[in-house]
């Protein structure tokens, strides 16, 4: 029997690192979920992805017990892979960092379309190319 | 359209921390933004060190996310760093208006006692009961109670692979045994085992506030003689060969520890290793194996498992 759902929370937390502190702690802690329980599972299930940020969706039951799916990573951090950048601009207006061709914006716009709220890939890849300016990443070809 | 929020980035005043009367030692960064700039606000957040991001769904066409800074840390110019980027969204073509910014400082750990009021009294395994220090339960007669108070520190007894090794304890202890603990957390296992008839049992623990939480509740169940609580890395506080090893960590932990364990395994000695996720049991069965130790059983909760395992015989 289906159990009844209580809240679902997002988070973009490192992999393999989260800790209690917030965001995590406020975020379950409201909800009744022990943190600690979460954050052990958590860190297990991403281990081996560590040093991104793995989004991830937490479903709370109202006896307190939850389940989670894990997400693709952050559209900043597919478009850092795709340009080859350890990081964006702080100057993206003026200090330009990196390219990404428009076929990886498609990509990536792909990729992220479930988590954009949108189920069109031209509105995605309009927000995928913003999200790379606003990084200091060029959109080319 | 948003006008109404006032001129954008905003800051709110830090009602919170003196609502609390404590001093704060978070600001909590609360951005609602168009849809359309979700990704770049929370590369944004990420950027400012803030150690991840809360999505939460705004008003129609808006989304809102939140982040928490540390107070120590925010007055280096990264909050400053944030406005004028968010407030440069519009010219990247995400929105036609800025994000809002509001910023509160929150009481640091005031969460946990909003968890707390959910923990209630539960049994775990036949005999073993976990009661909150809170609670003062009429328990059935025979039935051993384990008063925690798990704080910060890992082990309410909730969790199935911490239920899994309280199962296992009450199989294979054998009262005046000689046990091990290797991260303690809260100290459930050490003051399950000590209650279930250990002579003695040195708890372990790398993390400070897990040390404290595990003293506390060790004095909070009158088990201070029998349990010593250490600070320490994995096995290396244990220098004498021990009956039997409580080892609720991860896989990799677990991969890590395999080398150590049979040295300070007593002959006929047993580990019981948790918090090993289904899809990894056959590699950690597989680095035990190699390192000398031989699977008795395995045991199954959720998507959890636990092994219990020998020394395995010379030459075998």
């Amino acid at each position: 029997m289906a159990k009844k759902v209580v809240a679902i929370v997002k988070l973009q937390i490192p992999a393999g690192k989260a800790t209690p502190a917030p965001p995590v702690g406020p975020a379950l802690g409201q909800h009744g979920v022990n943190i600690m329980e979460f954050v052990k599972t958590y860190n297990e299930r991403t281990a081996r992805q560590a040093g991104t940020i793995v989004p991830v969706e937490i479903t709370i039951y109202a006896d307190r017990t939850f389940t989670f799916v894990t997400k693709t990573p952050p559209a900043a951090v597919l478009l850092k892979q795709a340009a080859g950048l350890e990081k964006g601009s702080g100057e993206p207006n003026k200090t330009k960092v990196g390219k990404v061709t428009r076929k990886q914006v498609r990509d990536i716009a792909r990729q992220k379309l479930q988590d954009l709220n949108t189920s069109d890939v031209e509105a995605a890849m309009q927000m995928i190319e913003g999200t790379a300016r606003s990084m200091g990443i060029e959109v080319v070809g | 359209m948003e006008k109404d929020e006032g001129p954008p980035p905003v800051d709110a005043t830090a009602a919170g921390a003196a609502a609390a009367g404590t001093a704060a030692r978070y600001l909590a960064l609360t951005v609602t933004a168009p849809t359309e700039a979700k990704e770049a606000v929370a590369a944004l957040l990420h950027d400012a060190e803030t150690g991840g991001v809360v999505e939460e769904e705004g008003p129609p066409g808006l989304v809102r996310l939140r982040a928490y800074l540390r107070e120590d840390v925010a007055a280096d110019g990264r909050l400053d760093d944030l406005r004028r980027r968010l407030a440069a969204l519009p010219s990247f073509g995400l929105g036609t208006a800025p994000p809002t910014l509001i910023i509160e400082a929150i009481a640091d750990e005031a969460w946990t006692a909003v968890w707390k009021t959910h923990f209630r009294t539960f049994r775990v395994g036949r005999r073993l009961w976990v009661v909150p220090t809170w609670e003062q339960p009429d328990l059935e007669p025979g039935a051993t109670p384990i008063r925690l108070d798990p704080g910060m520190a890992f082990g309410s007894g909730l969790h199935p692979s911490t239920q899994l090794c309280l199962r296992l304890l009450e199989d294979y202890l054998k009262p005046g045994q000689e046990i091990a603990d290797i991260g303690t957390g809260s100290g459930i296992l050490a003051i399950a085992a000590a209650k279930l008839g250990a002579a003695r049992v040195v708890a372990v623990d790398h993390d400070p506030v897990a040390v404290e939480a595990a003293r506390a509740n060790v004095a909070q169940n009158q088990m201070a003689e029998r349990v010593d609580v250490v600070l320490g890395h994995l096995l290396e506080p244990v220098t004498a060969p021990m009956d039997l090893i409580l080892a609720n960590l991860t896989a990799n932990l677990l991969m890590e520890l395999a080398p150590a364990i049979a040295p300070r395994l007593r002959p006929g000695g047993a580990v019981i290793a948790s918090g090993i996720a289904e899809p990894r049991v056959a590699e950690v069965r597989d680095v035990f194996g190699r390192a000398g130790l031989t699977i008795a059983e395995e045991a199954a909760a959720e998507e959890w498992r636990a092994l219990v395992a020998g020394r395995a015989p010379r030459g075998g």
